[in-house]
């Protein structure tokens, strides 16, 4: 198989893979949370892949659609793959754990798992020969520590990202019924994106 | 005989969607490993996937009884 179909699948499959799993949690917990969940995975994670591509830890080329459109630096199906995985995740981990275990102790499990699957994944689609992003190049980040051909940077993001997402979402859905969530999450998500900006701009690895 | 398992399949995959999802994830990942000529890719989320999938299901019986 062309190695450009491959590409184009893997895309297209991130999308209809986000549909199901926005679908099922719809029918299955509400709108309310699954919004909730969804918008804060997909805005959380997309502007984070954003500061990534700007301080040159790797590349995003010639994928079908980017969000924004313009500058074409970050895949619209990478956001909604972030933002698929991170409820599938927290759900398992609410039933290995059970749903009433602290939330920092989940939001470890989340991590955990994510990166337990990132270690098959981005090893398969990163780099040569499909490319689906690159972690060399001119002007880019020079990585010490590698893993599996990746940098160790990228599995730490993961774990970090996937945690805390589930970390921050579980404690604004616990919260009384009444409190402004919204507003929460939004408080979170300028917090995280200080952080990743922090983050970022150390030398490491 | 065929349609009860059928069934019976589908009925456990949507009880336990987000595992299945997950393990799919795997799966999907590993297919991609072959392709790109790195089969041997899929097996290491036998040690870094898997051990999170048995978890599940040793808990989901677990409560079950």
């Amino acid at each position: 198989m062309p190695l450009s179909t491959i590409r184009a699948l893997y895309e297209v499959g991130i999308a209809l893979l986000f549909l199901i799993v926005a679908a099922h949690s719809w029918w299955t917990r509400g709108g309310a949370v699954t919004a909730r969940e969804l918008v804060f995975g997909f805005a959380l994670s997309q502007s984070v892949e954003l500061l990534a591509v700007l301080h040159g830890r790797y590349r995003y080329p010639d994928w079908l659609v980017y969000f924004p459109p313009h500058p074409a630096l970050v895949p619209l199906g990478v956001g909604l793959g972030w933002a698929a995985l991170v409820p599938t995740v927290m759900r398992i981990s609410e039933r290995i754990l059970g749903e009433h275990t602290a939330p920092w102790r989940l939001g470890v499990l989340d991590g955990l798992m994510a990166v337990g699957l990132d270690l098959v994944l981005d090893p398969a689609v990163s780099g040569e020969p499909l490319a689906m992003w690159l972690w060399r190049g001119e002007g880019m980040t020079p990585y010490r520590f590698w893993l599996l051909d990746v940098p160790v940077f990228n599995f730490v993001g993961w774990v970090l990202l996937i945690g805390v997402c589930g970390w921050q979402l579980r404690i604004v859905e616990r919260a009384e019924t009444s409190a402004p969530k919204w507003r929460r999450l939004a408080l979170f998500f300028v917090a995280d994106l200080a952080v990743a900006v922090i983050v970022m701009r150390l030398p490491w690895w | 005989m065929v349609v009860r398992l059928v069934r019976g399949l589908v009925r456990h995959a949507r009880a336990h969607f987000e595992v299945v999802l997950y393990a799919y994830f795997w799966l999907n990942a590993s297919v991609l490993a072959v392709l790109v000529g790195r089969p041997w890719l899929g097996a290491v989320g036998l040690v870094t996937v898997a051990p999170f999938v048995v978890a599940y299901i040793v808990r989901c019986r677990s409560r079950a009884r």
